[in-house]
């Protein structure tokens, strides 16, 4: 609330009202009504979502979802939503008496029996007809699983569907009246008239005997104290008992010694305070701090049937109509009302010598806070306009001033003066503040006043109207908010220099100092630090999570936290001098949205005061409870599989609930979807609850915090994932991480096998491929040097013929002619006949040298069996007609393969000069011609009997180079043995190239 | 007066027909009543010439030396062919043989040789040197039933490596008469008589 839209009604100074106060006390003040302090709790009814308004009974399972039974079903609550079971959903009953966790399913115990609820269904587990069994009650699960209920007066035990009455006492006409377990897990009961026994191991043990007029007490619950194990509560219809050291007593408390109420329920929290449920509202017991909760302090007036405290310390209560609510600690408490009237504003805060917080209202007078407590006093003065207490100035040791619409108020030494009027300064202030100098400065709308300690006066000129706050900057120097932003008025006079363009156009409603920084709120524009020094500007806004841009108030506590006080409630910010960041104090401190009211802001020991349009709150700068360290809780909700149709009416293919949900899902890849919904529940704040997600297998690093609890994937791919979701809180904790593992099992052509087989086809038809190529150019290669053969063939078969029709008959010419001339040649012309004689002898070495030529042109002669042949033929003909005995010695054996080129002329070549030789020269009588061959060598031998030669006495030198000629070109080792008289062996060694072997059959 | 053996020289080249025309006539006993460049100009008057041996070159125009035996042979059933050839090339020395040719003679041998050769084939031998031998050796082995005998086949054997008839002789313990039969018969069995069913006989026997 700020004054330029106050409802302030302006109204003329009128002299009549003025009047000074002569008193001495603070007696004048009239009223000193003392005013009750409000509670805070959040509030769930009907109108949010619960089922039913009576609360029986509240219960919290081990997924922290809170499960409230009602007279009309049951309600599952997260922080946020409900969900609703009747008996229309499959419950045996709508009035619901307590709740149970077994085996992954809630148990739900109501006048129809008991039913299970699980994967978001609900069936019925023991169905009790109408009237069969009175009243079933305190549905218990001990510690080893088993179910307990008590009915009528009877204890049960439930065995699948059969229940079966179990005697605790022995004794036939026991009675027992309440059934609970203790945190240990061992099971409780009240036996009327007898006592409370726990049930060790098999047998029930007394615990607490009833004795004496105790023996008639209606006790309907026994509670274990949680902190001191050896007290025990006992509660009955009327009064709080307490068993300790083997005496029962009647609790001693303030509240409790003048309560008449029906107590209905007992819970303990974790200090050991108790809470007890009345028939009107409940009560916090502890010690002479005990409050009494009813509807006139922020709470309800209907009966408390259950209060349940869950191990995050959240206190739930659960009314008999008026659903339930969850306490929101002693941080926040307010004043809202005087006597039955709310108080309608706070708008000034200050505090005066005797340490009395005074609270200026609009039409109210003035509140004074002390010693915890609030009272309501009036200004004394006719007129109800001295009762708008619009700015209170003050600082130790100087007089309090109130600024009213009657005019300014001076309190000093107990006296209340109007100085207003002495000075002609406006009636409506804003703020008015003391300097160092002890002079009291005020801004209004018509301008910044000052009013000096020896009662000097003036008005600053040349400030732009409506200023809306100041404080002091620094000696001689004041900062004044207004409409235009800021202003430096130095030594009395506006400072034209001093400009910030960024508040050009923002109205500043509030400022204050922090360090070196000067702090300051705007009507719309947020918050802004200006750091003198460095002549910085830097604003902030709700981007910056503020929860509102309309700042009226600020304040720094002894913390060093900044209170910011805005439109919408409470801000709490650290801003670091140096850099002008800001980070906001993240606690749970309740929080209700308020409008807070212009520089209506104090603090007092470890408390923060504001004012706000709906009375004065008061925060603790500490924590109640310690509930900073709570951490959230994330719960997997559903997990939903279906096709790519998206159609409603496309299958789902299977899904899961809650616990229902499997750690792990496989599914055939198929273009599915699968969904999977999740809930964070955070009780103290679940509105500011976040999730981070991240699918492992594809996401590396969670995602952003987001606010979508429901994430969907499609198409996976084949593979192995793990989908983790953790929620977090608005104080910066996170919940654990659940998970849930995805496996998407390829189809058959996806999966490594297929692929593996798909390789080795792609590497056979690669290498197919390959080889089909190797193969092609084999052939061509083939083909071409066929072809170049064939060609050679060709060549040499042309050669030959040429050969043959040209040189045969040509030569055949020359030895008929040289016959004929033989024959004309007459015996005496010796010489003549000698020449011809050697023209025929040439002629027939030509004629021999060109069958020769002629031979090896033939393409049949490259084959060693045809070239040994020959040989072999040309040694018989040879010696055809002479006594020389040839003997061949596996000469020629051997099979058919094919030499190169050159190896059938000089193998042929040699060996017919060496045979030559043997006929001219060895006067041999045998010849032997042998071969043999080793792996790839080939060795011919030649040996004769004859009269050999040493190659000195060779006449015919170059016959046997040209033999030697003939074997290099061949590589072929040549080896003469021989001694005159001893006969001559020739040995050819020839190298021979593994070529094609084909069989000769001899 | 002993009747001179009549030759008649069917051979293109020129100078070789006159030059062998000479050397022939030139000896006693031997007369040359024609010599033609080619079998159509001999058939014409071949008839007339009445030879007793035809020197036939195998590379004749035309009608070939090998083609033309038959025709010879049907024109003069008694007459014995000798085929002239430069190189004696297996194949077509032998396909002559078959034929009926009753021998041949390289051109390149002195005129001595070529005398003999024909004396010996007028007397009813046939000329039948280490080469033929194994031409008609290979024949056989193209051949697997043989028609020939194992005395037969020893022969050709030896003639084959060049042995002499005496020496063959020795060899097989026969008389040198005896071997002269043998050749006969093998060429008979070849068909190299001049008989039309040995000819068919041998290209039944799938030896052409």
């Amino acid at each position: 609330m700020n004054f330029i839209y106050s409802g302030f009604r302006r109204r003329a100074f009128n002299n009549t009202i003025l009047r000074v106060i002569a008193g001495t006390a603070l007696a004048v003040l009239t009223g000193g009504n003392a005013l009750s302090q409000n509670y805070y709790f959040k509030h769930y009814n009907i109108e949010n979502g619960l089922v039913q308004s009576q609360v029986r009974k509240i219960f919290e399972d081990s997924q922290k979802y809170l499960w409230l039974g009602t007279a009309g079903g049951v309600s599952r609550f997260d922080g946020t939503e409900f969900i609703n079971y009747t008996k229309v959903d499959g419950l045996t009953g709508d009035l619901v008496n307590s709740f149970g966790e077994y085996r992954g399913k809630l148990l739900v115990q109501d006048e129809g029996g008991i039913s299970a609820i699980g994967n978001g269904k609900a069936a019925s587990m023991l169905s009790l007809p109408q009237g069969s069994v009175p009243k079933p009650r305190n549905l218990t699960i001990d510690k080893d699983g088993n179910i307990w209920f008590v009915s009528g007066s009877k204890l049960y035990a439930l065995a699948g569907r059969k229940m079966t009455a179990i005697s605790v006492t022995g004794k036939p006409d026991e009675k027992i009246r309440y059934l609970t377990r203790r945190k240990d897990g061992v099971l409780a009961v009240i036996v009327y008239r007898t006592g409370v026994f726990c049930r060790i191991g098999n047998t029930w043990v007394c615990k607490i005997p009833f004795t004496g007029t105790d023996r008639n007490i209606m006790f309907t619950k026994v509670l274990f104290d949680q902190i001191n194990s050896s007290r025990t509560y006992l509660l009955s219809t009327s009064k709080l008992f307490q068993y300790e050291a083997g005496t029962l007593s009647i609790c001693k408390n303030p509240i409790l010694d003048t309560l008449k109420d029906i107590l209905f329920s007992l819970a303990q929290d974790k200090t050991g305070n108790l809470w007890l449920g009345t028939e009107k509202g409940a009560c916090y017991l502890r010690g002479n701090n005990s409050i009494r909760f009813t509807g006139e302090n922020g709470f309800s007036n209907n009966a408390v049937n259950d209060i349940f405290i869950d191990d995050q310390e959240n206190v739930w209560l659960g009314t008999n109509g008026d659903g339930f609510y969850k306490f929101q600690g002693l941080d926040l408490v307010s004043f809202n009302k005087i006597g039955s009237n709310p108080i309608k504003m706070v708008m000034s805060i200050g505090m005066d010598d005797s340490n009395r917080v005074w609270l200026g209202t609009e039409g109210q007078g003035v509140l004074i806070y002390h010693d915890g407590e609030l009272k309501n006093f009036l200004l004394p003065s006719n007129s109800s306009l001295a009762q708008y207490v619009g700015s209170i100035c003050h600082k130790k040791g100087q007089p309090l001033v109130l600024g009213t619409l009657a005019g300014l108020w001076m309190l000093d030494h107990g006296r209340f003066e109007n100085i207003g009027k002495k000075y002609a300064f406006p009636e409506l202030i804003n703020t008015a503040i003391y300097d160092r100098y002890n002079t009291i400065w005020f801004v209004s709308d018509k301008g910044c006043y000052y009013l000096t300690k020896d009662g000097h006066a003036g008005l600053i000129e040349n400030l732009n109207g409506d200023s809306q706050t100041i404080i002091e900057a620094g000696k001689d120097s004041m900062l004044v908010g207004n409409k235009q932003g800021l202003t430096l008025i130095n030594h009395k006079s506006v400072d034209p220099s001093f400009r910030f363009k960024q508040l050009d156009s923002e109205t500043v409603l509030s400022l204050t100092r922090y360090k070196s920084l000067i702090i300051g709120g705007t009507v719309s524009g947020g918050l802004f630090t200006i750091d003198l020094a460095r002549k910085k500007f830097r604003r902030y806004t709700n981007l910056d999570g503020l929860r509102s841009n309309a700042i009226y108030s600020l304040l720094t506590d002894k913390n060093g936290v900044l209170w910011v006080g805005t439109g919408k409630g409470v801000d709490k910010v650290k801003i670091d001098p140096t850099n002008q960041n800001i980070k906001l104090v993240q606690d749970l401190n309740a929080n209700p949205v308020t409008e807070f009211n212009q520089n209506s802001i104090f603090t007092l020991d470890d408390k923060v005061l504001l004012g706000s349009t709906n009375g004065l709150h008061i925060y603790s700068i500490n924590q109640y409870p310690n509930i900073g360290q709570q951490k959230p809780q994330v719960n997997l909700e559903s997990v939903r599989l279906y096709n790519q149709q998206n159609s409603p009416k496309s299958a789902t293919d299977s899904a899961f609930w809650g616990k229902g949900i499997p750690p792990e899902i496989r599914y055939k890849y198929d273009e599915k979807h699968i969904s999977i919904m999740f809930k964070g529940i955070f009780y103290p704040d679940p509105e500011s609850v976040r999730y981070q997600y991240r699918l492992i297998g594809v996401d590396k690093q969670f995602c952003p915090l987001t606010r979508l609890n429901a994430v969907e994937y499609t198409s996976l791919s084949p593979g192995s994932y793990v989908f983790q979701v953790r929620a977090a809180a608005s104080n910066g904790l996170f919940s654990g991480i659940r998970q849930i593992g995805i496996v998407v099992v390829p189809a058959f052509y996806q999966t490594t096998w297929f692929y593996a087989v798909l390789l080795v086809l792609f590497t056979i038809i690669l290498l197919s491929g390959q080889w089909l190529i190797n193969y092609r150019r084999e052939r061509q290669r083939l083909l071409f040097e066929a072809v170049k053969q064939n060609e050679q063939v060709r060549v040499r078969r042309q050669t030959a013929e040429d050969l043959h029709d040209d040189i045969g008959n040509k030569l055949t010419r020359i030895v008929v002619l040289t016959d004929m001339l033989d024959r004309k040649a007459t015996d005496q012309n010796k010489d003549v006949k000698s020449i011809i004689g050697q023209i025929r002898e040439s002629a027939a070495s030509l004629y021999s040298g060109a069958k020769d030529v002629l031979w090896a042109l033939d393409p049949q002669s490259d084959d060693l069996h045809q070239i040994l042949s020959r040989i072999k033929n040309f040694a018989i003909d040879l010696f055809s007609n002479t006594d020389v005995n040839v003997i061949f010695d596996d000469f020629d054996v051997f099979y058919s393969r094919s030499l190169p080129l050159e190896f059938s002329r000089n193998i042929t070549m040699i060996f017919k000069e060496l045979l030559n030789n043997i006929l001219k020269h060895a006067h041999a009588s045998q010849v032997i011609l042998s071969a043999a061959s080793d792996q790839n060598k080939l060795k011919l031998t030649l040996s004769d009997d004859g009269v050999g030669f040493t190659e000195s006495s060779q006449k015919n030198g170059r016959g046997l180079a040209n033999i030697k000629t003939r074997a290099g070109r061949i590589n072929g080792d040549l080896r003469f043995h021989t001694s005159p008289g001893k006969g001559t062996t020739v040995i050819l060694i020839l190298e021979l190239n593994a070529i094609t072997d084909q069989q000769h059959e001899k | 007066m002993k009747n001179n053996i009549r030759v008649v020289i069917i051979e293109d080249d020129k100078v070789i027909r006159n030059g062998y025309h000479f050397l022939v006539s030139d000896v006693d006993g031997y007369s040359v009543p024609n010599s033609y460049g080619s079998f159509e100009e001999a058939a014409k008057n071949i008839q007339n010439d009445a030879p007793d041996v035809i020197l036939l070159d195998i590379d004749l125009p035309g009608i070939s030396g090998v083609e033309a035996i038959p025709r010879l042979k049907k024109l003069l059933p008694k007459a014995n062919i000798l085929m002239l050839t430069v190189f004696d090339s297996e194949k077509s020395v032998f396909d002559a043989l078959c034929n009926g040719a009753s021998g041949y003679i390289t051109k390149n041998t002195g005129s001595a040789s070529i005398i003999s050769s024909i004396k010996e084939v007028y007397e009813g031998g046939g000329p039948m040197s280490a080469n033929i031998a194994r031409m008609v050796i290979s024949s056989f082995q193209k051949n697997p039933d043989s028609p020939l005998s194992k005395r037969e086949a020893q022969v050709l054997e030896l003639i084959a490596l060049g042995k002499s008839r005496s020496h063959i002789a020795r060899e097989l313990f026969i008389e040198p008469g005896t071997v002269k039969t043998h050749i006969k018969n093998i060429y008979l069995k070849l068909a190299v008589n001049s008989k039309e069913e040995a000819l068919q006989a041998a290209r039944s026997q799938k030896l052409i």
